[in-house]
């Protein structure tokens, strides 16, 4: 049994010799202390931004819009215009002189020789009846006739007829022209007691060819009487009454004597005509018985012939006349105007026609329907500008035509003449005078053998010529004209808020761009060349910060009514073709003023004559555009320079505020992605709810991203540090402590790249992420609360039994 | 019901966390004890016995990484102990020590019911165990994540979890050949309980300076004895499993249908006077067949989270996780591969014993192969036996795993008398100890694995040998 023991001993003993205590390891004693992250740093992820655009920054603008390389062009147009006032100009009326009409004797008075007729001629017994001697019973109851004739009742007279009249065709007679009545009597009253049954077989009288005979109306014989041609003749001049029985002395026949047709040469003005009257008369009767004829039957004539109008064949007839009349008027003109070499008018009613000159002639009195005018010579005032219309010559200030003819009814328009303007008015006072004469030469003449009917008075024709002029209204002034335009272009406000707001108010901007424009188009409308000075003023926080004027420049003046559009454009930069260097203003565009005005200084050039389209006022009208592309200057630096502030932080929330945390160095790891033309330095400042910096938190570094001068995406990794306070203990209750910050002043130092440019769609975008250098240390033992003491209350707890008072609040 | 629900829960909980197996490997040369019968089946006690019901028990920790020095440090200012997270601890001292990847076994065996005698030469054992098997397989970066939590990419694909439970009845006979050899056999019955395996079979895990990311793929096996899953089907969630697994409805007696076999053959060979003796054995040679009736197989597929730090405009976390996390259940295609074949981790024994002074000193050397899947884990044991007495034996061992130069101290206590045979051992002590509790409990220091044999029986029969 005692070796059993010993053997076991040994045992135990042998096994206790592969056993040892290692005394640096007491389990009593374990640290909890934990550091997350000891090796390297923790990193904890804070978040990526958004890809913040330039095109988000900037916000919806107005004013900026890309070009065709995408790049940013800010640019301001506008445009203003400005009434330049002349007031309105009357119109130019009753500029048309009135000339008198002028009479012109035709032919004189055509007078005639004839006087009235009364003869008688007895016509002797016929055989077997003698007078006074029985008649013979034998021849009683016998029919016996009576036959005499021709006898004539001659009638010669003259007809003196005025000048110019080659021959005369036809007489009219009567006082009316109703013909002139002719009266012959056949007396047989001594035949009566000796004779019965008496017939007129006929009763013949016959005129000469040519006479036109006609019944009388009402004649008692009408029924027994016939007119008819006679003999060798084209006209009725014969008269006769057959079978008439006669119970009367006397039978009177009666006929008109209407006119009469001639074939004759006038002889010094004279006509003599001859219209004898030839009658011849056949009667049977029957003799009574025991009785003796006491008388002879007698024929009487009686007449009163008149002539009432002739119809006559003209010579050749000429005659010239001459008129002429003043004009005299005073036109009132802008003040403006000078000098006027030439005004172009146009018609008051319608501005866009021509104005015209009319003259006419008025024939009256004339027997002829129309008269020839010839040899016409319109002699206008020199002020008038015209054109010779068709069928018109103009010599100087002459007009001649040919020949017209007037017709002897109304007005007979001689010329229409455009006006086309009115020249070398001289001015007094502002005052035009248009004076001149106008006169009208032309000779008026008829030509040979028209066949006129006159009657006897005098023949005169009269020319009544009419001048008229459309009222007048003056389009343009040809002249020196020198408008005051001081003042007249009013300073242009250009305003740049909007691009220094987008940019950032905020931000120290020096952005060198490259090629700031300002665009000037002015509409001139008046004739007048101007020499034009641009003064542009940069304002800045309400105060002139850089000025700078501009060379003269030259805009044209209008040519016509449309105004002329001179386009300035002034560079900062190495001027392209068509603009003008303009130093300094490269500069001053730079400096990104609040706004620019711009000072237009407009004197009107007065060295040549200008043409001024007359009008009430004239627009001026200015489009202005202040432009630049947002690129940057290839050898200047820009700078851009901006802070920013991140509020509203609350990091207490993210580290956790009741944890103890020991952390030496914090550092903020940014992943900028940029394509921002820009090289950044990014600062931070770590500030508490009033705005003020954090104790303690202090960055130890700035970081650094790199910009963009391509499209490609520039990656820049940087860092910032930032220090935390080790001192008094390295264990710093870090959510108090960041939990005071409330906000992180971020500050953007940029330096532009040279040659870049901005464009909309650059953008940056920021990974971040927080970096704990040593790790994140927690002592996991004070999350394990600690057991009471027995015995021992609480702090804060109340014994049991007693109740909080109002002076001893729980919490 | 609820509260039968959470005892089934917390049971297989438990059975999978303290999973056992295990034998004690210095019992090998203790011939009273009945435990290095399970060990070879050649090696018979040398009475019979009658093993008390659970109290014959035996646990095993093993791990290649699990021990107090890998996880606590000493302070710098020689005051306590630090953790590994410490910032005085070097991330490469700390893990430097630990290999790619980290297993913890834990294998416990309860004999249910174990009984074993000599009858005509022979030894016949009836023996009724639960088993159980689980692991925990840990990969070095999980560890490299926590300690640096460094920018990098972290795979911890293969973490998981795999416990396999059964209930084990053998019938065992050994008999000696020639008076120099004795051959033992074993024939086992095995009947699954419940087996859950979990891993997750992608798991990269990205700590970044803009996010940190975890993209997550991986498989739930499950086998309920008795259980019907079919139930489950399509997209699961978590909480639709666990109510169906705790749902008692779900199970029938009828349907346990996880069966395995199994086979021990061992051999003893003796001369010399039988002062040497040679051994050799192969045990748990067979199968778990799990099967699937009583599956659940499901995927987690894709599950992605993401955090990338804050939305600086609101300071609202950005994280982004699936709204729910469900299981893809199995199609009925695949559920062909929810009838796990599982084998079992078979054990290669061979052992020389040389003994003297009459028998009560015998030195002696066995080594052990454990065929882990591919992987054939071997350890070598050298032993002292000491019998000073016919009722009383002890071993002291030296375990070396091959690859490692360090030794591994075990020692076994036997007594078996004719009225009680008792056994406690263990393989596995440490040399390092530190102390708790003001120095009155020593605490290993450099121990990784750990297990303990506990057995009490009462004797059958005269003593044979």
């Amino acid at each position: 049994m005692k070796h059993t023991l010993h053997t076991m001993l040994i045992v135990v003993a042998s096994g206790l010799l592969f056993v040892g205590c290692n005394s640096d390891y007491n389990f009593d004693k374990i640290s909890l202390e934990v550091t997350i992250g000891n090796t390297e740093g923790i990193t904890i992820p804070l978040g990526t931004t958004e890809k913040i655009t330039v095109e988000s920054l900037l916000g919806e603008q107005n004013d900026l819009t890309t070009d065709t390389d995408g790049f940013y062009t800010f640019g301001i147009s506008d445009s203003f215009t400005e009434e330049f006032k002349v007031g309105t100009l009357a119109p130019i009326t009753g500029l048309a002189p009135s000339i008198a009409p002028t009479t012109i004797e035709l032919m004189g008075e055509m007078s005639s020789s004839i006087k009235p007729i009364s003869e008688v001629q007895t016509i002797p017994y016929p055989e077997g009846l003698n007078s006074g001697i029985t008649i013979p019973s034998i021849l009683v109851g016998q029919k016996l006739s009576m036959t005499y004739g021709p006898s004539v009742f001659e009638e010669r007279y003259e007809i003196g007829l005025p000048e110019h009249i080659k021959s005369i065709d036809k007489v009219t007679f009567g006082a009316n022209g109703e013909g002139s009545l002719v009266a012959i009597t056949f007396n047989i009253a001594g035949l009566l007691p000796v004779t019965e049954n008496r017939v007129l077989n006929h009763f013949a009288i016959e005129a000469p060819a040519g006479f036109e005979l006609q019944k009388v109306p009402g004649d008692s014989l009408s029924s027994y009487s016939t007119i008819s041609q006679g003999v060798g003749s084209t006209t009725n001049n014969h008269y006769e009454v057959s079978g008439y029985p006669i119970n009367e002395e006397s039978i009177v026949l009666e006929f008109l004597l209407m006119s009469a047709q001639f074939d004759g040469n006038i002889s010094d003005g004279v006509f003599a005509v001859n219209d004898d009257i030839t009658y011849s008369f056949d009667m049977s009767y029957t003799v009574k018985a025991g009785t003796t004829g006491t008388q002879s039957p007698s024929v009487k004539a009686v007449a009163d012939i008149a002539i009432h109008s002739a119809t006559v064949t003209l010579d050749a007839w000429s005659q010239s006349f001459n008129l002429s009349e003043q004009f005299n008027q005073s036109v009132s003109l802008p003040k403006e105007v000078e000098a006027v070499y030439y005004l172009e008018i146009g018609r008051n009613d319608i501005a866009s026609t021509l104005p015209q000159l009319n003259v006419a002639l008025a024939l009256s009195g004339s027997p002829l329907a129309e008269i020839n005018l010839s040899s016409l010579e319109l002699t206008l005032p020199e002020f008038l500008d015209v054109d010779a219309p068709d069928g018109w010559t103009l010599t100087g200030n002459t007009l001649t035509t040919t020949n017209l003819t007037l017709k002897n009814e109304g007005n007979n328009p001689i010329i229409t003449l455009p006006l086309k303007g009115l020249k070398n008015i001289p001015i007094s006072d502002g005052n035009a005078t248009i004076a001149g004469t106008l006169g009208v030469n032309a000779t008026i003449a008829i030509a040979a053998d028209n066949q006129l009917t006159i009657d006897t008075s005098a023949k005169n024709i009269t020319l009544t010529p009419s001048v008229s002029i459309d009222d007048l209204q003056i389009r343009s002034v040809v002249g020196r004209v020198n408008p005051n335009l001081e003042g007249l272009l009013a300073p242009i406000e250009v305003d740049l808020s909007e691009l220094t707001s987008a940019l950032g108010k905020d931000m120290d901007l020096s952005l060198n761009l490259a090629s700031p424009t300002i665009d000037l188009s002015v509409e001139n409308p008046i004739g007048v060349g101007i020499d034009l000075v641009v003064k542009i003023d940069a304002w800045k926080d309400n105060a002139i910060s850089k000025s700078i004027t501009t060379p003269t420049l030259t805009i044209l003046g209008a040519e016509g009514a449309t105004p002329t559009i001179t386009k300035i454009s002034l560079t900062g930069d190495t001027p392209a073709e068509g603009q003008t260097q303009v130093e300094g203003l490269m500069e001053l565009i730079n400096s990104l003023p609040d706004k620019l005005t711009v000072t237009l200084d407009a004197i009107p050039n007065t060295s040549e004559n200008h043409t001024l389209i007359v009008k009430d006022s004239y627009l001026f009208k200015v489009d202005y555009s202040v432009g630049t592309s947002l690129k940057f200057d290839t050898e200047k630096d820009g700078h851009i320079n901006y802070t920013t502030l991140i509020e509203d932080i609350d990091l207490s929330e993210i580290v956790g505020s009741d944890i103890d945390l020991a952390i030496d160095t914090l550092t903020v790891n940014v992943r900028a992605q940029s394509t921002l033309p820009v090289d950044a330095i990014l600062r931070l400042k770590f500030l508490d709810a009033e705005q003020k910096e954090v104790p303690h938190i202090k960055t130890l570094t700035t970081g650094k991203i790199g910009g963009s001068h391509t499209d490609t995406i520039t990656v820049s990794h940087t860092s910032i540090g930032i220090g935390l306070p080790t001192e008094p203990t390295s264990s710093v209750h870090i959510g108090e402590l960041l939990g005071s910050v409330k906000a992180v002043e971020c500050t953007f130092e940029g330096t532009t790249l040279k040659g870049a440019g901005i464009k909309p769609e650059q953008w940056l975008q920021a990974t971040l992420s927080l970096c704990l250098n040593k790790g994140i240390t927690v002592d996991l033992g004070t999350l394990i609360p600690e057991k009471e003491p027995e015995g021992e209350q609480p702090e804060g707890e109340q014994p049991e039994g007693e109740q909080p008072t109002e002076e001893q609040p729980t919490e | 019901m609820k509260s039968n629900k959470i005892i089934l829960l917390a049971a297989t909980l438990m059975v999978g966390l303290t999973t056992a197996t295990a034998q004690l490997n210095n019992a090998y040369f203790m011939r009273g004890a009945t435990e290095r019968y399970t060990i070879n089946p050649a090696l018979s006690p040398n009475r019979g016995y009658f093993a008390i019901p659970v109290l014959g028990l035996t646990t095993a920790f093993e791990s290649n990484f699990l021990s107090a020095d890998n996880f606590l440090f000493p302070a710098a200012n020689g005051n306590g102990l630090v953790t590994y997270m410490h910032s005085s601890v070097a991330a490469d001292k700390f893990l430097g020590n630990l290999p790619d990847i980290n297993r913890l076994d834990m294998n416990i065996r309860d004999r249910i019911l174990s009984m074993g005698n000599y009858f005509r030469g022979g030894f016949w054992s009836v023996d009724v165990s639960l088993r159980s098997e689980s692991n925990i397989t840990i990969p070095k970066h999980f560890f490299a994540l926590t300690k640096t939590f460094a920018t990098g990419t972290y795979d911890i694909a293969g973490l998981g979890i795999e416990s396999n439970n059964f209930v084990e009845a053998s019938l065992g006979y050994t008999f000696p050949v020639q008076d120099v050899f004795t051959i033992g056999f074993r024939a086992k019955a095995l009947v699954g309980l419940a087996h859950l395996s979990a891993r997750l079979d992608r798991a990269d895990i990205q700590i970044g300076t803009d996010q940190y990311t975890a993209d997550l793929a991986g498989s739930i096996n499950t086998h309920v004895a008795g259980y019907n899953f079919d139930g489950l089907t399509g997209e699961v969630t978590f909480d639709d499993f666990i109510g169906y697994a705790t749902d008692f409805s779900h199970f029938s007696p009828n349907n346990i249908s996880s069966v395995g076999f199994a086979f021990d053959a061992g051999l003893e060979w003796t001369f010399h006077d039988e002062e040497v003796r040679i051994s050799a054995a192969v045990t748990d040679l067979g199968f778990t067949a799990w099967s699937a009736q009583n599956a659940y197989c499901g995927e987690i597929q894709n599950v992605g989270f993401t955090f990338k730090g804050f939305d600086l405009t609101t300071n609202e976390i950005i994280f982004s996780s699936p709204e729910k996390i469900t299981l893809q259940t199995a199609t009925a295609e695949e559920d062909e591969s929810s009838q796990i074949k599982q084998q079992l981790h078979t054990t290669y024994v061979a052992g020389i014993e040389y003994n003297i002074l009459n028998d009560a000193i015998g030195i002696g050397a066995v080594w052990y192969g454990k065929q882990y899947a591919e992987d054939l884990v071997s350890e070598i044991v050298v032993a002292a036996t000491f019998r000073p007495a016919t009722w009383f034996s002890a071993t002291i061992s030296e375990g070396y795993y091959l690859g490692s130069n360090i030794g591994v101290l075990g020692a076994s206590l036997n007594l078996h008398t004719s009225l009680i045979n008792f056994f406690v051992g263990v393989d596995h002590i440490g040399t390092k100890f530190g102390t708790a509790l003001g120095g009155k409990i020593p605490v290993p220091i450099n121990q990784k694995s750990m297990n303990l044999t506990f057995g009490l029986s009462v004797p059958l029969g005269a003593k044979m040998f």
